[in-house]
C-alpha cells in the first residue's frame, strides 16, 4: 500500500508539471495583451511588455516561468489582478471565505443527504419517499442560482431574515456565520440531494439482498440489520461522491459567491482569464489539478479503508 | 405540530432580532455606497482602473482638489497639500507653495520632498507606471517628464532636466512646456496619479533591480493623508474610511465613516437600496424601466459616445476603402431606435464630441452646448434625425459602387464582429440585419461575428476581415481639451481602431493642439476637426451614453446639479438627521 502511494504521488508530480507546462502554454498562446489600454500609451504598454520579456520567444518565457520556480520557487507575480502580490498570496487571501462556505454547506449536506435517502429508502414507494424523491428531482435539475435568487428575494427582501450580502467584516465569527446561511443554504441543495439519491438506490439494493434476509434470520431487528450491515455496504459508491465534494471545497462557487458578495476563491480564475493575468491564471490552474488530484489520490485511498475487501497494490 | 410550530416562531423572532440589532448604527453619519469591482491596488500611480477615484480621493492627497461652490451651482480648486493656487512666475514656470500643517495619518509630514519625491516615482523610467502620462502629458505638458519617463535605461534625460523642482522645504515648482491657464494647472494636479506616496513604504515594497514596487497591495503597505483613511479593507469585500483626525481642512466633510461594498450583481444593488442600505444606485439597462418615473432620479451625459469602427482595409469588402461607403453607413443608422429602445434611454448621437467635453471654457459651457458643438448638431440633425437618412444613404452606396465599379446587381455582406456578451450590440446588430437589406434594396447585408475573452483590440490583431465593430473608447483629457476625443484615429496611436488615416484629420488635430491655450480659438477648430470626422466618416457615431444614477433621501447633497468634471460632490454631502 506504501509503495502504491508513493507511485501515486510520484505520478501526481508528473501530472502537475504537465498540466503547469500546457497550462503555460495555453494561456500564453491566448491572442491578448496584458497591458491593453486605451488610457495606457502605446509606448508604456510596450516597455512594460518588455519588462515581464512579453516579445521573446515562448521558449524563453517557458525558461524564465521555470526558472522562477526552480530557483526561486516563485509562480510569479499578479500583474492585474492584485499588481505586485505574489499569486499564491493572493489565493491563501481568497481560500478562507470560501472554505468557511463550502465547510458548512458539507456539514449541512452530508447528514440531510444521508438522512432523507435513508428514509426514502426505508419508506420505498410511500408517500415519504415520493415526496423526498420529487424534491431531489427538483434540486439536482434546478441550477444553485435560482434557488439562491428565491432565498435572497424572499428571505432577505420579501421577508428580511437574513443580510442580503456576506458580511466579512462583521465584529464575530457568528454574525459572520448569521450573514452566510443564504448561500450555504443555497449550496447545500444539490449535494444534498445528489447524496440522498445515491444513498437510496444503494440501500434499496443492499436492503433486498440476501445477506440483509440473513441478518435478520439472525434474530436482528430491521434498524439494527440496517444501521450494521446495510448502511456500510452502501457507503463505498457514497464515498465516490463525498469525497470530492470535501476535498473540493476550495474550489469554490461562481455564481453564488458573486450574487452574495462572498470574497472568495470563486470567479478568481475567470476574473484572471479575462484580466489577462497570466501567472494568476497558472498558479490557479496548478492549484485546482493539485486539489483533483490529491482527490483522486484520497478516493482510492479510501476505498481500501471503507470496504477492507479492496486492498489496491496489497498483496493477494 | 404545535411543538414545531412554535419553534419554528421561535427561531423567527431570534433572526429578526439578530438582523434589527445588526443594522444598527448608533447616530454616525454614514455614508453607504457600493462599486462593481475593487481596486487591485491602492497604489493609484499603476492602475488605470477607474475603481481607485475612490479610496484615492477619500484617503489620499493630492496638490489641489476640486470643492463644491457654496451655492452648489458649479465648483472651484482649492490647496490641498498646496497652501494656495499655483502662483505664476513667468509663462510656463509655476510655483506650489504647501501647507506647514499638511502630515501623513501618522503624523509624518508632508512637504516638498514628499510630492518631488511623488512625483519622480511616478515617471520613473523603471517602473514605468501605467499612470505616468498623467503628470507627463495630460491637462498640461511638464517638462521633459514624457522624455524621462520612456528613456528606459539608457539615462538620455536626468531628472534634473525635467520640470518639477524642489524651490524650499513648502514650495514646489512646476515648469510646463507651454503655456497654459492657473486652473489647467489645478486640474492637472487633482487627478489620482498625482497623489502622494510615502517614501518610507514605498521604497520597502521595492525589488532589487527596481522596477516593481508593492506600495499600496495591502493596507499595511499604504499610507493615508487624505480626509479619511481605511478602517478596513476586505479584498473584494468592502472598503470602510473613518475620519483621518490628523488632515487639515475637516470642516469640507461631514460623514464619520464611509462603507463601499463591492457588489458585483446588480440585484443585489437593487435589494440593498430597496431595503435603505444604500444611499446611491446606477440603474443599469435591465433595471432602469423600473425606476425611470422614479423622483429621485438624476441623469447627465457621460464621457461615452458609443460608435462603431469601419474597417477600411478589410481585403474581403470591395467597398472598404470608399469614403462613400462609409457615408451611406453613416445615414443608414436609425440612432433614435438604437438608443431609446435597444440601448434604452440613451441619446441618439450624429456627432463624436461628448457631452462632458470642454468644460473648462469661461463661459461654463460644455463644447456641446457652445455654438461650435450646436452647429455641428444642427448640421446633422439637418440631413435627418441624428443624421439618420434613408435616400443620403441610398445615394452614397451607389456613388460607392460606381467609384469601386461594382455590378450593380453585387450584394456585399459586412461582418460586424462584438464581444459576444454585449447584448446592446447584439441586439443593435440584428436590428441592423433587418434594416440594411430594407434601407439598401438588398445590395448591403450583414452577418455576425462574435468573440470571447479577449479585448476588440487583440480581436482586430487577429483578422482583417471585419467590416463594423463596435466602440466605447473614451479619453478623459477631453473634458478639458473636446479635440482630445480624436486622438485614438491619429497615425501616431499605435493601437489604431480602423485602418484609417488621412492627413487633413491629422493636420487639424494639430491645429487644436496647437491653439489649446486660448479655449475659444480651441472650441472653434474643434468643430472643424469634427466636421472633417463626420464628413470623411472616420467612424460611424451612434448613442450619447446617459449616466442614470439615484440618491437616497437621507443623503444630502453639495450640488444642485450634475457638474461636469466634478460629478455629484457625494464625498462632501451630508447626512440628514
Amino acid at each position: 500500500m506504501f509503495k502504491y502511494i508513493l507511485g501515486r504521488i510520484g505520478a501526481m508530480l508528473l501530472t502537475l508539471f504537465l498540466v503547469m507546462t500546457l497550462s503555460f502554454w495555453i494561456i500564453r498562446l491566448m491572442p491578448m495583451s496584458i497591458f491593453e489600454n486605451p488610457e495606457v500609451s502605446p509606448e508604456i504598454q510596450k516597455k512594460l511588455e518588455d519588462r515581464m520579456h512579453l516579445h521573446e520567444p515562448m521558449a524563453v518565457q517557458y525558461f524564465y516561468f521555470i526558472e522562477g520556480i526552480a530557483v526561486r520557487g516563485d509562480f510569479g507575480t499578479s500583474v492585474k489582478i492584485r499588481p505586485g502580490l505574489d499569486v499564491f498570496e493572493i489565493l491563501s487571501t481568497r481560500i478562507p471565505a470560501t472554505v468557511v462556505l463550502n465547510a458548512f454547506s458539507l456539514i449541512l449536506s452530508i447528514p440531510l443527504g444521508i438522512l432523507f435517502g435513508s428514509w426514502a429508502a426505508l419508506k420505498r414507494n410511500k408517500w415519504a419517499d415520493n415526496i423526498i424523491s420529487f424534491w431531489i428531482v427538483i434540486c439536482i435539475s434546478v441550477p444553485s442560482f435560482v434557488f439562491a435568487s428565491l432565498l435572497q428575494y424572499f428571505l432577505t427582501f420579501v421577508w428580511p431574515l437574513f443580510p442580503t450580502l456576506y458580511n466579512a467584516q462583521a465584529s464575530n465569527f457568528g454574525a459572520q456565520l448569521y450573514s452566510m446561511i443564504l448561500p450555504i443554504i443555497a449550496l447545500s441543495l444539490n449535494p444534498i440531494a445528489s447524496i440522498a439519491r445515491y444513498l437510496r438506490g444503494e440501500l434499496i439494493e443492499t436492503l433486498s439482498s440476501d445477506f440483509m434476509l440473513l441478518a435478520r434470520t439472525k434474530g436482528l431487528t430491521q434498524g439494527e440489520a440496517t444501521m450494521k450491515h446495510a448502511f456500510r455496504n452502501s457507503l463505498v459508491p457514497i464515498a465516490n461522491t463525498i469525497i470530492p465534494m470535501i476535498t473540493g471545497i476550495m474550489g469554490g462557487s461562481l455564481v453564488i459567491e458573486k450574487m452574495f458578495a462572498v470574497n472568495g476563491m470563486g470567479g478568481l480564475l475567470i476574473d484572471s482569464i479575462l484580466a489577462g493575468d497570466h501567472f494568476l491564471t497558472v498558479a490557479l490552474l496548478i492549484f485546482y489539478s493539485a486539489i483533483s488530484l490529491f482527490t483522486i489520490l484520497v478516493v482510492d485511498i479510501s476505498y481500501g479503508i471503507i470496504d477492507p475487501r479492496i486492498r489496491v497494490g496489497g498483496r493477494a | 405540530m404545535k411543538k414545531l410550530t412554535s419553534l419554528f416562531l421561535a427561531l423567527l423572532l431570534v433572526l429578526t432580532c439578530v438582523q434589527v440589532m445588526a443594522s444598527a448604527e448608533g447616530g454616525a453619519k454614514v455614508y453607504r455606497s457600493y462599486m462593481g469591482t475593487d481596486c487591485p491596488t491602492l497604489n493609484a500611480q499603476n492602475s488605470v482602473q477607474t475603481s481607485l477615484d475612490t479610496p484615492t480621493s477619500y484617503c489620499g492627497a493630492f496638490l489641489y482638489r476640486a470643492v463644491p461652490d457654496e451655492d452648489g451651482g458649479n465648483f472651484h480648486y482649492v490647496g490641498d497639500i498646496a497652501a494656495e493656487l499655483p502662483v505664476q512666475v513667468d509663462a510656463v514656470t509655476w510655483n506650489i507653495p504647501l501647507r506647514k500643517e499638511a502630515c501623513w495619518a501618522n503624523g509624518d509630514p508632508i512637504n516638498a520632498d514628499t510630492v518631488v519625491y511623488s512625483f519622480k516615482m511616478l515617471l520613473d523610467p523603471l517602473l514605468v507606471n501605467q499612470m505616468a502620462d498623467f503628470l507627463a502629458d495630460y491637462n498640461i505638458k511638464v517638462l521633459n517628464a514624457k522624455a524621462y519617463n520612456q528613456q528606459g535605461t539608457e539615462n538620455t534625460v536626468a531628472w534634473e532636466d525635467v520640470g518639477v523642482k524642489k524651490i524650499d522645504d513648502y514650495t514646489v515648482q512646476i515648469i510646463t512646456d507651454g503655456e497654459y491657464t492657473q486652473t489647467q494647472v489645478c486640474s492637472q494636479f487633482t487627478n489620482r496619479a498625482t497623489a502622494v506616496v510615502y517614501e518610507p513604504l514605498y521604497e520597502a515594497g521595492m525589488n532589487e533591480d527596481r522596477t516593481m514596487t508593492t506600495y499600496g497591495s495591502t493596507l499595511d503597505q499604504y499610507m493615508c493623508a487624505g480626509p479619511y483613511k481605511f478602517d478596513s479593507w476586505v479584498f473584494d469585500h468592502a472598503q470602510t474610511y473613518v475620519r483621518n483626525e490628523k488632515y487639515w481642512m475637516p470642516e469640507l466633510y461631514h460623514y464619520d465613516t464611509v462603507e463601499i461594498r463591492i457588489i458585483p450583481e446588480m440585484n443585489a444593488r437593487v435589494e440593498l437600496w430597496e431595503q435603505g442600505m444604500l444611499d446611491d444606485l446606477s440603474p443599469d439597462a435591465n433595471t432602469i424601466e423600473t425606476y425611470i418615473d422614479d423622483p429621485r432620479m438624476v441623469e447627465y451625459s457621460s464621457l461615452t459616445i458609443f460608435h462603431i469602427d469601419v474597417n477600411c482595409a478589410n481585403p474581403a469588402n470591395p467597398l472598404s476603402s470608399s469614403v462613400n461607403y462609409r457615408r451611406a453607413l453613416y445615414y443608414a443608422m436609425n440612432r433614435e431606435v438604437i438608443a431609446e429602445s435597444i440601448f434604452g434611454y440613451q441619446e441618439p448621437a450624429g456627432w463624436y464630441v461628448n457631452g462632458q467635453a470642454g468644460l473648462l471654457s469661461e463661459s461654463g459651457l460644455t463644447y456641446r452646448e457652445s455654438e461650435y458643438g450646436k452647429a455641428v448638431v444642427d448640421k446633422v440633425n439637418s440631413w435627418g434625425p441624428a443624421g439618420y437618412s434613408p435616400e443620403l444613404a441610398r445615394e452614397y452606396l451607389a456613388k460607392a459602387y460606381e467609384e469601386c465599379n461594382l455590378p450593380a446587381d453585387t450584394v456585399v455582406t459586412l461582418h460586424m464582429a462584438f464581444d459576444e456578451s454585449d447584448t446592446a450590440w447584439k441586439a443593435t446588430a440584428e436590428y441592423l440585419m433587418e434594416e440594411f437589406p430594407v434601407i439598401f434594396e438588398g445590395k448591403l447585408a450583414i452577418t455576425i461575428d462574435t468573440y470571447a475573452g479577449i479585448s476588440t483590440t487583440e480581436y482586430k490583431k487577429t483578422t482583417d476581415s471585419w467590416d463594423l465593430s463596435p466602440n466605447d473608447w473614451t479619453r478623459g483629457a477631453s473634458r478639458t481639451y473636446p479635440y482630445t476625443c480624436f486622438y485614438y484615429y491619429l497615425e501616431s496611436y499605435g493601437s489604431h481602431p480602423n485602418n484609417y488615416f488621412d492627413a487633413e484629420f491629422e493636420a487639424q488635430y494639430a491645429v487644436c493642439e496647437s491653439v489649446k491655450d486660448d479655449y475659444e480659438a480651441m472650441l472653434k477648430e474643434t468643430q472643424k476637426l469634427e466636421e472633417i470626422y463626420i464628413d470623411k466618416v472616420i467612424h460611424i457615431p451612434m448613442v450619447q451614453a446617459v449616466s442614470y444614477q439615484m440618491f437616497s433621501d437621507r443623503l444630502v447633497l453639495p450640488v444642485t446639479t450634475y457638474i461636469p468634471g466634478f460629478g455629484w460632490g457625494t464625498m462632501f454631502g451630508d447626512i440628514a438627521e
